[in-house]
This record gives structure tokens, C-alpha cells and sequence, in this order.
């Protein structure tokens, strides 16, 4: 079982996959985040409106990512386990999300106004941004079950995909 | 009076020939696109890996790209897959045709027997639609242009592919 604060083998590649029943157990064992979302992706899995992606390194889920098809396809949910963060793996996720968008033409995601970080890596990745925002207030429940609400604005970027099929 | 050409049948594909539309598609991306664009990713394994996926999710009942697809499929006389096709609405942001032929690729031994052009005019059903072909792919263009296509003056720059021009066909 993978703990946030066990260290990582830096080296190893990652194997990126799509999410299926049987990784819920592990899924569900590396982030309580992920655990409490788990019920929810697995719906959207089985109706067909996303895929999730699974970056697994030694049978443990370090990273996970939302692909929702579409005439432009969007790009969700792109999170990876702070201890495996800086190795390239959002990055693995993102290129492989990419992949799955044809006939799409465009790519969308929407990244936080307080979240430079991901917009780094999102425009070094050939996402512009839209100058489209949008403010959203959702509930969570924190690290001890307490059920709250937080309001965040992002903003939309979008990367255009090849054309040729 | 009949050519005796070799024998071919247009049939709507099902998941069972999905490994074999992902080799005729990598393949034909090979044979079209090997002088613009380099790379394991476009032409090996991971290629024909995406191109199943693809093809998976075009063809699996109650996905949009599903719903929204045509999708046709030449078979050789023992049935085996020798080339393909699929159209969806048209991808450009300001359509100029109703459909779009979105994708047609052949296995290189079966190019010049009408087959392409078979596939072409059974999903496009004879009718008017646009596509888009890459400006160095000079086969693909007199083959369009004999069924009736012409460039209509829009371009783009496949930003995720080297840079490739294309260039819009329609009729």
C-alpha cells in the first residue's frame, strides 16, 4: 500500500491505463480524495460519457485523469499523488488523454485562477487560454468527513489536435 | 460487360474486426504521411494500440462518436478487412458540406481496384461532403479530385503533426 510520505522510485515509468473495476481497491487505498470520487467515476465509466486514465507504477495508482469525448473533448479531473508529483506523470496523463480525444478537434480543460502551477504545465503542454472563466461552488468532504463547500474560478484553455485521422 | 477485377464487398464494420482496422489504418497512415511526419508513435505499436482504442470507442453502441458516425469497412473475398472508412458531421468549426469523409485508408495491395472508391460513395451515399486531405499527399488528391472533389481554398497547419498543410476538398 502506497503512503504519501513513502518514498518513490523517481525512475520508474509509469504505465498509463484505463480505469476498471478491479483497480478500486488500490485506487481507493492511495488517495482518500480519490476514494470518496471512486462510485462517481466508475458510473460515468460504465455509461460511457468519460474514460479515466490510471497511472500505475508497481501495481500503485499515482496518477489520475478524466477524459470526456466529444466533438471537443475535455480533459478533467487531472490529479496526481503529491509523493510522485515533479516526474513527468501529469504530463504521461495528459499525452495519453490526448490520444484518446479523435474525431475530436480541439481539446478544452479548465484550470484554477490559484493554481499556477498546472497552468504552467498545461501551456508548456500547447494549451492557450481562452480568457473564458468560470466560478463554480462544489462540496467536499475534508480530511475528517466534515462536508464543506469551496468556490473556485477557472479558467477555460484549449489546445487544438490534429486534423487528419 | 464486367472487369475481372479481384473481388471486394463494402460491410459495415463490428468490434470483432477492430485489431484488423487498427493495422490497415496505421498502415495506411504510413503509406500516406512516412515523408511528412517520423516517429513510433505515429507508425508502430503504440500506434496501432491507439488506433484500437479508437476504434473500440467508434464502434461500441451508445458512445457519440457511435451515434454520430458512418463507419464502412472492404472486405477481400474470404472476408478479411482490406480497407476502411468513417464520416462523422463535419469537425470544422463553419461546415461547407453536410458530412465529412473523415477517414479512408486501404491495405497498399488492394490500392487502384476500386475499392476506395467504393467505400467512398457507399458512406458518403453519392452525395455532397468535404474533406480534408494533406496538401503533400498527391495519390489522395487525384483519387478525390476523380470523384468530383475540388479544393474550396481552406487550409490549416496540423500543429500536432509536424506542421503538415492541409487543404479542404469538397463536392
Amino acid at each position: 500500500m502506497l503512503r504519501h510520505d513513502e518514498p518513490i522510485d523517481p525512475m520508474a515509468a509509469a504505465e498509463i491505463r484505463v480505469l476498471s473495476d478491479n483497480d478500486s481497491g488500490a485506487v481507493a487505498r492511495a488517495s482518500r480524495s480519490w476514494a470518496n470520487a471512486l462510485p462517481a467515476w466508475l458510473d460515468l465509466a460504465h455509461e460511457g460519457s468519460s474514460v479515466f486514465l490510471l497511472a500505475v507504477v508497481d501495481g500503485s495508482p499515482l496518477g489520475v485523469a478524466e477524459l470526456r469525448p466529444g466533438r471537443i473533448a475535455e480533459i478533467r479531473n487531472v490529479g496526481v499523488l503529491p509523493a510522485a508529483r515533479g516526474r513527468g506523470i501529469g504530463t504521461d496523463l495528459m499525452h495519453a488523454a490526448e490520444k484518446r480525444c479523435a474525431p475530436a478537434t480541439a481539446v478544452r480543460l479548465r484550470v484554477g485562477l490559484d493554481n499556477p502551477g498546472a497552468r504552467r504545465l498545461y501551456e508548456r503542454l500547447g494549451y492557450a487560454g481562452t480568457g473564458e472563466l468560470q466560478t463554480t461552488t462544489y462540496e467536499f468532504r475534508d480530511a475528517d468527513g466534515h462536508l464543506r463547500s469551496a468556490t473556485e474560478t477557472d479558467e477555460w484553455m484549449e489546445k487544438r489536435l490534429a486534423g487528419l485521422l | 460487360m464486367t472487369t475481372s477485377g479481384p473481388t471486394f464487398t463494402i460491410d459495415t464494420p463490428s468490434l470483432e474486426d477492430v485489431p484488423a482496422l487498427a493495422r490497415i489504418h496505421v498502415r495506411g497512415w504510413e503509406i500516406a504521411y512516412a515523408h511528412l511526419i517520423s516517429g513510433d508513435e505515429w507508425f508502430r505499436q503504440e500506434a496501432i494500440d491507439r488506433r484500437i482504442e479508437h476504434w473500440t470507442h467508434w464502434l461500441t453502441p451508445g458512445t457519440r462518436a457511435a451515434d454520430e458516425g458512418v463507419y464502412r469497412v472492404g472486405r477481400d473475398a474470404e472476408g478479411v478487412v482490406i480497407g476502411l472508412a468513417a464520416s462523422w458531421p463535419p469537425r470544422d468549426a463553419q461546415p461547407v458540406r453536410p458530412r465529412e469523409l473523415s477517414v479512408l485508408y486501404l491495405d497498399e495491395n488492394w490500392l487502384g481496384t476500386g475499392v476506395a472508391r467504393a467505400l467512398t460513395e457507399d458512406i458518403l451515399e453519392g452525395g455532397p461532403a468535404s474533406v480534408w486531405v494533406a496538401e503533400d499527399n498527391p495519390r489522395a488528391r487525384r483519387f478525390y479530385e476523380k470523384l468530383g472533389f475540388t479544393p474550396d481554398g481552406a487550409t490549416q497547419v496540423e500543429e500536432q503533426l509536424a506542421n503538415i498543410r492541409d487543404l479542404r476538398m469538397v463536392r
